[in-house]
């Protein structure tokens, strides 16, 4: 058993992260092509946008959708509609938490793919500064907040003010990357285009291909450069907390040596700095477990499921990986 | 002209009101309420207008129609001996509810299951010596996102059906790819199978008439299908275009068979059939949506993305560490 463990906690979790992320990917983006079929309410970027290859639907469109309600539908069967669906994405964030947004997300993939890329060529990646990161990072849940009031003010008026125009339905779908790229994936480029059809609707459409052009450049200098803005996220975060899958540290064993903020793709500095908490899953953390790959102290961090360990930091691991590197 | 266009409008659906049953063209199905009274009691779904019914399950609300055109065909009341039926999912009769207004008249079932519902109104009578039968068909699809996208199940209920025991049938063929959201616009091609008693219907005359009038007429081939592509018949102000905006089309199929028989005692030497199936049909996506527009703002937006980081970096020469990772 020990052997396992210290076999385990001596693995690659660079190479186990990226056939994990092809298996999830070939899955989500192609699924749909053998009638696989997870359900409307995936806690990932799988794009109902991308059709017929989606083998399951991004939980943000159903909501965007259900949220496009009248007040007095709220206590009906369209109400339990919401609730429906927001149960059923909590119930697959339970199991694998923000792992979902590491291991899973096609969109996190691909820009895990094009670091890869950079780090070919030789590029040098770009960080933010403490004073952007703290202000940058507030946008995902602005983004969460509109795409729920937008369809909502779409179907009610509010203090008198006329409902908001019907082109605005799926406000972040409009604008996330995901709906031009997914599809892409399978030879379907029929979003890439500009809506004239209304002002709004070109507006929005041209806001989705602004941001898609900022996304390859932003994704392709900076690690996962999107997941920071990304209103999923920030859903999850609300909820993270009561999850199975869980990053813990243990404080006391914690050197602040600062190897594990240099391997998180998403700067997140408490992972270093924190020696008080247990818990360690920030809201832009995808729990890509990089961090406990990079601690050479035993057992100072570790990923648990139901409170088990499943893979812990050792120093005998640490060396491991780094000897093969070296030998790279 | 749109002026002169809703007063012949308003006229023909007066003399329509006024006539009662009086037949101009071929009778057809439609969910396009006479008036905006009634339009109040229906709400937009994935197949058309839908009436909200007990325990929350859709209602479907088909008026009967008469006349070639859509924009113009009357809303007329149905004769009493009018044979009706509504084949749900499973192909069983739902037992539709007819309805009598002064507007009009129609039937209307509940729509429980997803699917494509496949409703019917036979007429007969016969005519110096030939037996008229009106078929009047509506495939109607009945889908709520909210019931889920599952794709077995959606390719289990794609398929159109043939019904035993209609004498001529229409049948709208799937386009690749269909689905529940599938529309049909200005630009596609539509093919349609005509059946006679199960049989393909060869040389049947089949024609397709859109809302304003545009209209073509073609044969069945040997298989009975007829194949249409669908024109662009709508042409609003650029500002008042509306990519949500329907167009009605009407199928129309007329077939005549030596059939010597008789009907409640009226002997007939011949039997002419006439059956209709509607449509509904939106703008091209190509008219109001641009590729180069949407790769043109990508290019710059990228452009500006990477000059920006240039010009940073050659300012702020620092490298950034990268390892451990």
């Amino acid at each position: 058993m020990n052997r396992f463990r210290a076999f385990i906690n001596g693995a690659d979790i660079r190479r186990f992260r990226f056939w994990v992320q092809l298996g999830f990917f070939f899955l989500l983006v192609y699924g749909g092509y053998f009638m696989i079929n997870l359900g409307q309410s995936l806690p990932t970027f799988s794009c109902g946008f991308n059709q017929p290859g989606r083998a399951g639907v991004c939980y943000l469109l159903p909501l965007q959708h259900q949220t496009h309600i009248p007040w007095d539908s709220i206590i009906s069967g369209r109400g339990l509609g919401i609730l429906t669906g927001l149960l059923t994405f909590l119930a697959w964030l339970f199991v694998f938490n923000k792992a979902w947004c590491g291991y899973a997300c096609p969109l996190g993939t691909i820009q895990d793919w094009m670091t890869s890329l950079r780090q070919k060529l030789g590029i040098r990646y770009a960080t933010y500064n403490l004073d952007w990161f703290t202000r940058l990072k507030k946008i995902k849940y602005i983004l969460l907040i509109l795409l729920i009031v937008i369809p909502f003010l779409m179907a009610n008026s509010v203090a008198g003010l006329p409902k908001l125009p019907d082109d605005m339905g799926t406000p972040f779908c409009k604008i996330c990357p995901a709906r031009m790229v997914i599809p892409a994936m399978t030879g379907d480029f029929s979003q890439w285009t500009v809506d004239f059809s209304t002002g709004t609707a070109a507006a929005m459409t041209g806001l989705g291909m602004l941001v898609l052009g900022i996304f390859f450049v932003g994704g392709f200098i900076n690690k996962r450069f999107f997941c920071f803005f990304c209103p999923m996220s920030a859903l999850h975060s609300l909820f993270s907390k009561v999850a199975l899958l869980k990053l813990r540290k243990d404080g006391s064993k914690c050197t602040r040596c600062g190897d594990c903020y240099r391997a998180c793709d998403m700067q997140i500095r408490e992972i270093a700095d924190d020696v008080e908490s247990t818990t360690l899953v920030k809201d832009d953390c995808m729990m890509c477990f990089k961090c406990v790959a990079a601690c050479p102290e035993e057992g100072a961090l570790k990923a648990s499921f139901m409170n088990i360990p499943i893979y812990e930091s050792t120093e005998a691991g640490f060396f491991k990986r780094m000897t093969k590197r070296g030998k790279k | 002209m749109t002026k002169l266009r809703r007063l012949a409008l308003g006229f023909a659906l007066l003399s329509g009101c006024l006539g009662g049953a009086a037949q101009a063209g071929p009778l057809w199905f439609s969910d396009r309420p006479p008036s905006a009274d009634w339009s109040k009691h229906a709400h937009h779904s994935h197949g058309g207008m839908v009436e909200r019914g007990r325990q929350g399950v859709s209602v479907k609300r088909l008026w009967l129609r008469d006349g070639r055109v859509p924009a113009s065909a009357v809303y007329p009341q149905f004769g009493d001996d009018a044979e009706i039926a509504v084949l749900g999912i499973d192909g069983k009769n739902l037992a539709p509810e007819l309805f009598k207004v002064n507007s009009g008249g129609g039937i209307t079932f509940p729509m429980a299951e997803e699917g494509f519902y496949n409703a019917y109104l036979i007429e007969r009578r016969v005519e110096d010596d030939v037996l008229k039968t009106s078929i009047v068909k509506a495939e109607v699809l009945k889908h709520s996102c909210s019931e889920g996208h599952d794709p077995a199940f959606t390719a289990s209920r794609m398929p159109p059906r043939d019904h035993a025991g209609i004498a001529l049938d229409i049948i709208r063929e799937r386009r690749p790819g269909e689905d529940f959201h599938t529309r049909m616009r200005s630009g596609d091609e539509l093919v349609f199978r005509v059946n006679y008693n199960g049989s393909p219907a060869a040389g049947a005359h089949v024609s397709l008439t859109t809302q304003q009038g545009w209209s073509k007429q073609v044969m069945a081939d040997a298989d009975g299908r007829a194949v249409f592509g669908m024109i662009r018949d709508y042409y609003p102000a650029w500002h008042e275009f509306d990519k949500r905006h329907s167009e009605a089309f009407l199928v129309t199929a007329e077939f005549r068979a030596d059939e010597p028989g008789e009907l409640h005692g009226t002997p007939f030497r011949q039997a002419h059939y006439t059956a209709t199936l509607p449509g509904t049909f939106y703008p091209s996506e190509l008219e109001y949506s641009s590729y180069l527009v949407g790769l043109l703002v990508a290019l710059v937006a990228a452009a500006l993305a990477a000059g920006s980081v240039f010009f940073y970096r050659l300012k702020h020469g620092r490298p950034a560490r990268e390892r451990l990772q």
